[in-house]
């Protein structure tokens, strides 16, 4: 029987089948067969493990063709090799209609990780393509693709998505979806920001279109961030993305670089945890110095709570309303630039005005009665 | 006088897995495979190879009539012409040096110990393959191909909702 779970970290069955995506000859396929005894495979198992199989598929092939179900790991890559062709083409379109009308922009996640790190089209399955424009072109960008027939999802957020949040959905008329994207996470924030990535950004180019991609440094950044943060889908392939970019870009890391922007955005537990699993269970290679001057830096109790806070469901993240009010502080202080108690109570209040608009004051209310008398009852 | 073509870049992408070529036609989305002997050809291609002298080759490595030769290749060639996947090479655009009789001849023996007609497989319906799940629903013959079972059960299904929903 499969455990699933939505924690970044796998659980058994899953590291199982990760050391046989990632593991080289006999210890790949050890891993394959035992996984194989442990789940059913033409029963249900979980989506993040699912998304893995093309990258299995790819990994067990020049191994060893006899193993089982490899036929039918193939009929997978196959369907996401298709399902990305037709991502990065719908991307490249969206790319140069942007550029065209002087939006700069980069690609992050799915297409620039298939093209530095996997190396292949699809062994990373892909359901959307993510655009990032800079901060102060965000607005432009999204007047820009609403005359041109794109709707925003959730569209009563946009202004608090665009001062607090990092990104909008947008869906076509033919069914393509895509993010779009101001901040590459929720940790970079306000507009002192807005240059950082851009400033280091690498050359991509998605079929015709000449785009950006973070540097190989940032990306791994990213797909910590990223990949440490609650997901309903069992995030599981941060593993993968940053083990096949460091095995593939490990040159281009820049690790003082890589602390000094951990350190900048707030985000050294996830990258400590990160690399520590990495280093433990799939045997990676850190450089010492590098290491120690990570778990040197002190992590602040705000740090811890929003970390830990990051991880839990949106049902489960929130117990009262104090308790809400109090990480909603948190989230506020992680993403503000004010400082002084005045302006922080102040922006506070602006920041919870942000929060609500679009929704109904009273639902909100009738939201806590009702969890409050919940609440009564159990007791 | 040399025949050469060229893949139709940038809305056709390939891939070659497992001896087999994937192609998509970005434009309309078509889909289509080609099979290990239609593969090689498609890799002569790739890098503007003379297809008479390919089928030259062919023909006397591994000692086949040269019509019988000529008219399987023929016929893919004209196939791939048909779905925009290649076409005709004009010499200004061939920016390579074109591949000699013994590149093609070292290709042939990398890749090739017999030759049969090769076989190109087009797959229009791709919003149904799309949807298909790869596990359960794909039958020998590999995706997008849909399982026989459930082909005929949705026919079936859809017979039924037919008789059902007419009026008495």
């Amino acid at each position: 029987m499969q455990t699933f779970s939505t924690n970044p970290f796998p659980s058994g069955e899953q590291e199982i089948l990760l050391k046989a995506a990632l593991f080289t000859g006999q210890n790949a396929s050890d891993a394959w067969i035992k996984w194989n005894e442990l789940v059913d495979f033409e029963a249900f198992f979980d989506s993040g493990s699912f998304r893995l199989m093309p990258l299995v598929y790819k990994n067990l092939l020049p191994i060893d063709p006899e193993l089982p179900y490899l036929g039918k790991l193939k009929n997978i890559y196959l369907q996401s090799w298709y399902k990305n062709q037709q991502l990065f083409f719908m991307g490249s379109v969206l790319i140069s209609e942007l550029e065209k009308n002087g939006i700069r922009t980069m690609l992050l996640k799915g297409a620039p990780l298939s093209h530095f790190a996997y190396h292949d089209k699809g062994a990373r399955p892909m359901s959307d393509i993510d655009v990032m424009v800079p901060y102060l072109q965000a607005r432009d960008a999204i007047t820009l693709l609403k005359s041109q027939g794109w709707q925003p999802e959730q569209e009563e957020y946009l202004e608090y998505n665009l001062k607090w949040g990092r990104s909008m959905m947008f869906r076509g008329n033919d069914g393509f979806e895509f993010d779009l994207h101001w901040h590459p996470f929720f940790e970079a924030h306000g507009t002192s920001h807005a240059d950082d990535f851009w400033n280091k950004a690498i050359r991509f180019q998605l079929h015709e279109s000449k785009t950006l991609s973070l540097c190989h440094t940032d990306n791994l950044l990213h797909v910590f961030v990223h990949g440490l943060h609650y997901n309903p889908e069992p995030p599981i392939r941060w593993i993968p993305d940053s083990m096949l970019l460091l095995s593939n870009c490990r040159k281009e890391i820049d690790w003082d670089y890589f602390i000094h922007q951990a350190q900048k955005y707030h985000v050294v537990l996830q990258v400590r945890e990160a690399l520590n699993y990495l280093f433990h269970t799939f045997h990676l290679d850190l450089p010492e110095k590098m290491w120690k001057e990570l778990t040197k830096i002190r992590i602040s109790r705000n740090e811890k709570i929003l970390y830990k806070n990051a991880q839990r469901a949106e049902d489960e993240k929130y117990g009262g309303f104090i308790s809400r009010l109090k990480k909603l502080y948190l989230i506020y202080l992680r993403q503000t630039s004010d400082r002084g108690f005045v302006h922080l109570s102040l922006g506070f209040l602006k920041f919870l005005k942000y929060r609500i608009a679009g929704k109904n004051p009273f639902l909100i209310l009738w939201y806590y009665v009702k969890r409050y008398i919940e609440m009564l009852r159990k007791k | 006088m040399k025949r050469a073509f060229r893949i139709n870049t940038p809305h056709i992408v390939y891939d070659i897995i497992e001896e087999e070529t994937i192609l998509i036609n970005l434009k309309n989305g078509n889909y289509y495979n080609i099979d290990k002997y239609g593969s090689v050809i498609w890799e002569i291609l790739a890098k503007s190879g003379d297809i008479d002298l390919f089928i030259d080759v062919v023909t006397q490595m591994f000692h086949l009539p040269a019509e019988r030769t000529k008219a399987d290749i023929g016929v893919l060639i004209t196939d791939l012409l048909a779905e925009n996947l290649i076409v005709p090479l004009k010499v200004e655009e061939n920016s390579q040096p074109p591949m000699n009789e013994n590149s093609i001849k070292a290709t042939v023996s990398a890749k090739m110990t017999d030759f049969q007609c090769p076989v190109l497989n087009k797959y229009s319906d791709m919003r149904d393959a799309l949807m298909l799940d790869p596990i359960h629903e794909v039958d020998e013959r590999g995706w997008p191909t849909m399982n026989d079972d459930l082909y005929f059960r949705d026919q079936e299904s859809e017979k039924k909702n037919m008789e059902n929903n007419q009026e008495p």
